[in-house]
Formats: structure tokens, C-alpha cells, sequence
């Protein structure tokens, strides 16, 4: 199972914009976006900010990096 | 406005030298003079013999066999002190540490440097030699300090001079728990009634996931449910979020104030329905504003409610929180909080730092939220 990656800027009303939307099969299943220097440790980090069906998740954690977000997403989809 | 001299002394002791330093200077950042820090037990010992310290803090094992010595002086000399150990209250010692705020190990020092507060100020003799036992920060906190309790009732009814002195003598020797501690939790027996005197503390419930809700705050003043000692399980769990003074209502202390005290009994109720109030309106919160109005709402509610306390003069006030217990307040994620604080912050309605909350501009922070105050029936007694 792939994923495709989009790079994209989304209108976080913050610092934070570099973004990634997810798609699988073609379909959009979740928005990824970097989180900028405001956010101190968690800086660079990737935060799932929107996912969409079995990718919805509240309390989703905070990624390292593109290939653990990814991997927790398709884990999801699983 | 303090002197060297008069400043609290803290005897310091921490077996480890580099968390005794980042502790000692949290301690004077917080207008203590430190004594130490002392790595063993009898290092303390011998600061002790050369001057005794308004309060101290324990950091070092109990297997070090001259720490029962250094309790035993600390306690002759009539020494306040907290723990700050690896091991939990529960596993050792329990009997001969009952009464002593226990923080466990690692804390962040903001959290020691709390308990050490509430020691100072349930230290402090309470006249205006006061501000040669505590910070000068904490003088004029001391001042408003009326009890929160009376203050709340008598908005809600007005209450006898024996009315008074019963919740006086209520309050009167009130437990101190340390930050993040349960005072009740999901699944057990309700013991009695918790009142909070001073501090944060909160419900919730978790998930099996390990995420959390935080559905009330409990704040100086309040207390919860009256009438939980008619269920056999709590539904969920009562915990500390800053350092905290408690009192224990038992069952049957409550059951004689809503019997033979109509005045008390009558606020009581009003206040529990206030209560009820104050849920749905958090609920409308987590489930009708934006993650800023969210935040907005909650911040005038807290200033209005400590301000109703008599806690507040004007629109500042602690705010002993993390971004996280934000975040599981108002069911966003901490990133979220981060970006709307700071949003708050652009727009200059707020500034949040160090655990103290100051509201610049009410109004625009009002009409952000649309916060009506009516659900909190204060009357005007916090106008802001």
C-alpha cells in the first residue's frame, strides 16, 4: 500500500505552513503540516492536521518525521 | 521591598548536585534564599546547627541513615518541609510522613518551588509580621486571602456569624497535596466531599489510551459533588493540577450542614447548581467555538471565578497550568493551544507567561468568545 505525497501551504492562522497533503489511492486521506520554531521542542516535528475517515483521530500523536507520520497513517488505513 | 535578611531561608538538600543547583535557582529566582544545596544528610545537618531556615526541602535518600536525624532536628526546631523523592508516599514511611507534601521525583522545579509556597503561606502567622516568612510576591496574596469558601457562600446566601465560624473551623486544618496528585479516582468508593482552599485541581476522565478530558475545574472556594456519598463508585477522577490546600468533607459533616444549617444548605445547592451551569457551558464550549473562542471563554471564566474568590483584584492571575492541561480542557490538541495563545497574544488581549495570566483588554477577549457571565450567577460581585 502507497501513499503520495503533495507538498502544499496551508492557512494554519500560524507560523506553521509547509505542509504535505496525503493521498492514498487517490484519494485525499490526511494534511500533514510542519510545525514551525514557535512550538519550541516539537519544532520540525509533523502534525496531523486533519485526517480524514479512518485516518480521524483526536488524539493522533506528534511525528518525527514524513516516514513515521506515513507509517502511522497507513497503519490506520490497515 | 524585602531585605537579604528578611527573605524565607530554605534549606535545600538534593543528593544530586546538578538538580540541586537548577533547583536552587529556581528557588531565589522565586525570592528565597537558599541554604545549600547540602548532598547528604549530615552536610544539612551541619547548615542546620549554624542557622535554622524558615522551611526546607528533602531531596536526599532515606538510606542515608542520618536522614531520620535531619527530620527528627527539622521538625524540634519546627521546620516545615516537603519531600522530593524517587519513591512514592505509599511505599515507605508512610506513617511518619503523613502530614508532609510529598512531590515525586523528577518534578520540574516551578512544581517544588509551589509546594514550598503553600508551606510558606500555611507558615506564615497571619499578621503583618507575615512578610518576613514568605516572598515578598507572595505578601499580597497572602492579604486577599480571605477564606474563598465564605466569600462563595455568602454571594449565594447570606449566612449568620455561627454560619461563619462553622466553615471557619471546617477549613480550618486543610491537607497540602502536591501538584498531579488524585485525590479520588474512577472506580473508587467516594470518600467525602474535597474543598479546595487554594490551588488548581480538576475532574476528568481518561480513555484507555491514555487521553484525557478535563471536564471542571475545582478552584479556591469550590467543592464537589454534595451528595456523592449517596453513589458507591466515583465516575470519575479528582486531581491536583498545581500545588494544593484540600479539606476532606466527611459524609456526615455534609449531611449535618445540608440538615441542620439551612443558610450553608441553601448555598451549598446554589453553588452545586452553578456547577451544573458551568459544565454545560463547557460543553457548549468543546462543542460550538473555534479552538481561540475555546480558550478566550475559559480565560474570562477563570479571572471571573477567582475574582469572585477574592483571590483577584484586578485582571491578572495565577495560572498553573501547562499548554497540555489546556489542550485536555478545551479538547484541542496542544499545538492548537500554542497557536491560539499566541494569536491571543497578537491581538493583544492577552499575556500568559511563567504561569501567570494577564488580561489586557477584557472586553475584546469578551467579545471574542461571547462570554455571558450569567451562568456563574455572581451577581456583582466580580464585575470585571
Amino acid at each position: 500500500m502507497n501513499l503520495r505525497l503533495q507538498p502544499v501551504q496551508v492557512a494554519t492562522g500560524s507560523d506553521d505552513g509547509e505542509s504535505r497533503l496525503v493521498f492514498h489511492e487517490s484519494f485525499l486521506v490526511a494534511v500533514l503540516v510542519r510545525l514551525s520554531d514557535e512550538h519550541g521542542p516539537e519544532a520540525g516535528k509533523w502534525f496531523l492536521e486533519a485526517g480524514f475517515g479512518r485516518v480521524d483521530d483526536p488524539n493522533a500523536p506528534i511525528f518525527a518525521d514524513l516516514d513515521e507520520a506515513q507509517g502511522w497513517i497507513l497503519g490506520q488505513l490497515t | 521591598m524585602t531585605s537579604l535578611d528578611e527573605q524565607p531561608s530554605v534549606l535545600l538538600t538534593e543528593e544530586f548536585p546538578l538538580v540541586g543547583m537548577d533547583l536552587s535557582d529556581s528557588l531565589e529566582q522565586a525570592g528565597y534564599r537558599v541554604l545549600g544545596p547540602a548532598t547528604t544528610a549530615a552536610e544539612a545537618l551541619s547548615l542546620l546547627e549554624k542557622e535554622t531556615p524558615t522551611l526546607a526541602v528533602i531531596g536526599i535518600a532515606f538510606r542515608d541513615t542520618l536522614c531520620t536525624a535531619l527530620v527528627h532536628a527539622l521538625r524540634q526546631r519546627g521546620v516545615a518541609f516537603l519531600v522530593h523523592s524517587g519513591y512514592r508516599q505509599d511505599d515507605l514511611l508512610a506513617d511518619a510522613f503523613r502530614d508532609v507534601p510529598w512531590i515525586i521525583k523528577p518534578a520540574a522545579p516551578e512544581d517544588v518551588v509551589s509546594v514550598l509556597d503553600e508551606l510558606s503561606l500555611a507558615a506564615a502567622p497571619a499578621s503583618q509580621e507575615a512578610a518576613v516568612d514568605m516572598p515578598a510576591r507572595l505578601v499580597e496574596q497572602n492579604a486577599v486571602r480571605a477564606n474563598p469558601l465564605i466569600r462563595k457562600l455568602e454571594s449565594f446566601a447570606p449566612l449568620s456569624d455561627e454560619d461563619r465560624t462553622l466553615l471557619e473551623q471546617i477549613c480550618e486544618s486543610p491537607r497540602l497535596v502536591p501538584p498531579h496528585t488524585d485525590l479520588g479516582r474512577e472506580g473508587d468508593k467516594p470518600d467525602g466531599v474535597f474543598l479546595v482552599l487554594s490551588g488548581f485541581a480538576c475532574r476528568h476522565k481518561l480513555r484507555a489510551n491514555g487521553s484525557r478530558q478535563i471536564n471542571a475545574y475545582l478552584l479556591p472556594g469550590d467543592l464537589c459533588d454534595l451528595d456523592v456519598a449517596l453513589l458507591e463508585e466515583m465516575d470519575h477522577t479528582i486531581t491536583t493540577l498545581s500545588a494544593c490546600k484540600v479539606v476532606r468533607l466527611a459524609p456526615e459533616l455534609v449531611a449535618d450542614l445540608l440538615t441542620h444549617h439551612p443558610r450553608i444548605a441553601r448555598a451549598l445547592r446554589k453553588s452545586q447548581l452553578v456547577d451544573e451551569a458551568t459544565l454545560r457551558e463547557w460543553l457548549m464550549n468543546v462543542g460550538r467555538r473555534s479552538a481561540i473562542e475555546r480558550l478566550a471563554h475559559l480565560f474570562c471564566e477563570v479571572l471571573l471565578r477567582l475574582r469572585a474568590a477574592g483571590l483577584v483584584p484586578g485582571t491578572s492571575c495565577e495560572l498553573p497550568l501547562t499548554q497540555v492541561d489546556l489542550a485536555d480542557t478545551t479538547g484541542i490538541t496542544s499545538v492548537h493551544v500554542n497557536r491560539s495563545l499566541r494569536e491571543l497574544r497578537r491581538r493583544g488581549l492577552i499575556e500568559l507567561e511563567g504561569g501567570r495570566l494577564k488580561i489586557l483588554d477584557y472586553a475584546g477577549l469578551q467579545a471574542l468568545a461571547e462570554f455571558r457571565a450569567n451562568y456563574l450567577h455572581l451577581g456583582d460581585r466580580a464585575a470585571a
